[in-house]
């Protein structure tokens, strides 16, 4: 057998086996109250949030959560997170998550200089594209000025002519 | 800050994904501190009338407190502590040795059942459902004599063979109940039977096998 | 603490809804009645179209009260209303369900018919 101290359910206080009141309400709850002032303010519908003996204002009002939360959150942040993601499975986090900054940081310099240069390439290669078109361009009009004159002037000759 | 968990979870897998950043800075929002707003407007004393009537349940797990049960759930860790053991404790072994005790008894009470021709036998396993016995005999009888021949061979092979005494009604009944502690047996005329339904009541029981034929065809 | 003239509900599917108290069996100058007590008590009120009438007089046992319940272990138990099963004279009841929390005390007293029946016991 074994017996347990249980709770007040109006102040949170402890209570000891045998000492405390029970009482079944109408839906057949259990509610467990330390001693007669609870009972009664329970059933003068006091509310214990705004009672400041109690443990749930205390509660409500962070009266003395300090060190839990400072202990929940050393706590949390100690956990790594590792899972598989989508396109990453787990291996490649891992390897990721174990290299030092630097190398990761030169890796990703390195990849942002490669698309970059890639970038400026493909950019040269526009513009070296550009250029040739323009030279060509130039070239062709540098090159024979006659006939690419007469060309376009055919139509309008011609288009002056079947306006006649 | 509970707004901007949604988002914070969204690029999780983002900050996974570049490892500069420091995901754990982030951990502490994913379990928010839960608002205290809830948890007195869940346990306003006055409100009681209007709650959900959870009937069968405990009141540790009704839906309706679930705030200030976690809360007395944490305040219950930190201060519920032991405070007075005997030694008697059982062990899970020792509780299935009982167990299995109480179905052998459960099974040889059945069994004189069936012997005096009590009809429709089921032995039920109630103690997942109810704390205060572990099975549950339903049989039919037809009469009142044989209801009382029924009592008396139970009562006598349980006091012989298993020295156990019964408590309940000592006179034929129409509902005539033996109770010998971990097996409660009902002896029922059929139309009791019918009017008190146990079988629908304890439906949720396990129904055990018996090793012999307890649907006697005869009569029926 | 059940008395004569006390009135107390009903925890069962009988068909009355009230009862009162009109005799405490047991002794004869029997004051109050308790968990597990039977009593000659008449139906106050009773829900239509059911076998019991009004102003029947039948026997009932006792299953809540709001007077506290003291146990051996120190556990004192208090209900909000004081509610009743109805019997007939040998003991069984009349309903078919009993609603609400239960004592185990009634098992003690062999009502172990209404335990069985009920759905929670505490």
């Amino acid at each position: 057998m074994v017996l347990k101290t249980e709770l007040c359910r109006f102040s949170g206080a402890k209570i000891y086996p045998g000492k405390g009141i029970r009482f079944v309400r109408a839906d057949s709850q259990v509610f467990l109250f330390a001693n007669s002032k609870c009972k009664r303010y329970f059933h003068n519908r006091l509310k214990p949030s705004k009672l400041t003996w109690t443990a749930m204002y205390r509660k409500q009002h962070k009266k003395d959560i300090h060190a839990e939360t400072v202990k929940k959150r050393r706590r949390t942040t100690k956990k790594p997170y590792s899972r598989s993601i989508v396109g990453a499975s787990l291996e490649v986090i891992q390897k990721k998550r174990t290299e030092k900054a630097e190398v990761r940081d030169a890796a990703r310099e390195a990849a942002l200089r490669e698309i970059k240069e890639r970038i400026k390439k493909t950019k040269d290669e526009k513009k070296a594209k550009k250029a040739e078109v323009m030279a060509k361009v130039q070239k062709t009009q540098g090159k024979g000025n006659v006939p690419k004159g007469g060309a376009p002037k055919g139509p309008k000759l011609g288009g002056g002519g079947g306006k006649r | 800050m509970l707004r901007t968990s949604p988002q914070l979870s969204l690029s999780l897998p983002l900050i996974i994904h570049t490892p500069h950043t420091s995901p754990p800075r982030h951990l502490p929002f994913f379990s928010p501190p839960r608002s205290s707003i809830d948890i007195h407007l869940l346990l306003l004393p006055g409100d009681h009338r209007f709650r959900p009537s959870p009937s069968l349940k405990r009141p540790h797990d009704s839906p309706s407190g679930g705030d200030t049960d976690e809360m007395y759930d944490d305040l219950l860790d930190k201060y519920g502590k032991v405070v007075f053991t005997r030694k008697d404790q059982k062990s899970p072994i020792a509780e299935a040795d009982d167990d299995a005790e109480s179905l052998s008894f459960a099974v040889a009470l059945a069994e004189v059942a069936c012997e005096v021709k009590a009809a429709d036998i089921k032995v039920l396993f109630v103690k997942p459902l109810v704390y205060w016995t572990r099975f549950f005999i339903i049989a039919t009888a037809f009469s009142r004599p044989q209801i009382d021949a029924l009592g008396s061979k139970l009562r006598d092979m349980a006091e012989k063979k298993f020295k156990k005494i019964a408590s309940g009604d000592n006179k034929p009944n129409s509902w005539t109940l033996l109770d010998f502690g971990d097996v409660v047996v009902h002896i029922f005329l059929p139309q009791q039977r019918a009017f008190y339904n146990l079988e629908e009541f304890y439906g949720n029981a396990i129904p055990i096998e018996l090793p012999f034929d307890s649907q006697s065809p005869f009569r029926n | 603490m059940i008395q004569t003239q006390t009135h107390l509900n009903v925890a069962d599917n009988s068909g009355a809804r009230e009862l009162m108290c009109i005799r405490i069996l047991g002794a004869s100058n029997r004051r109050y009645a308790h968990i597990g007590d039977v009593i000659v008590a008449v139906i106050k009120e009773a829900v239509p179209n059911m076998p019991l009438q009004r102003s029947e007089v039948i026997r009932a046992v006792i299953v809540r009260t709001c007077k506290e319940l003291k146990r051996d272990n120190g556990m004192i138990i208090r209900y909000d209303d004081n509610a009743a099963v109805v019997i007939d004279q040998e003991g069984n009841p009349k309903g078919t369900r009993v609603f609400g929390a239960i004592a185990r005390e009634l098992r003690q007293l062999n009502f172990t018919k209404i335990v069985s029946l009920a759905p929670e016991v505490l």
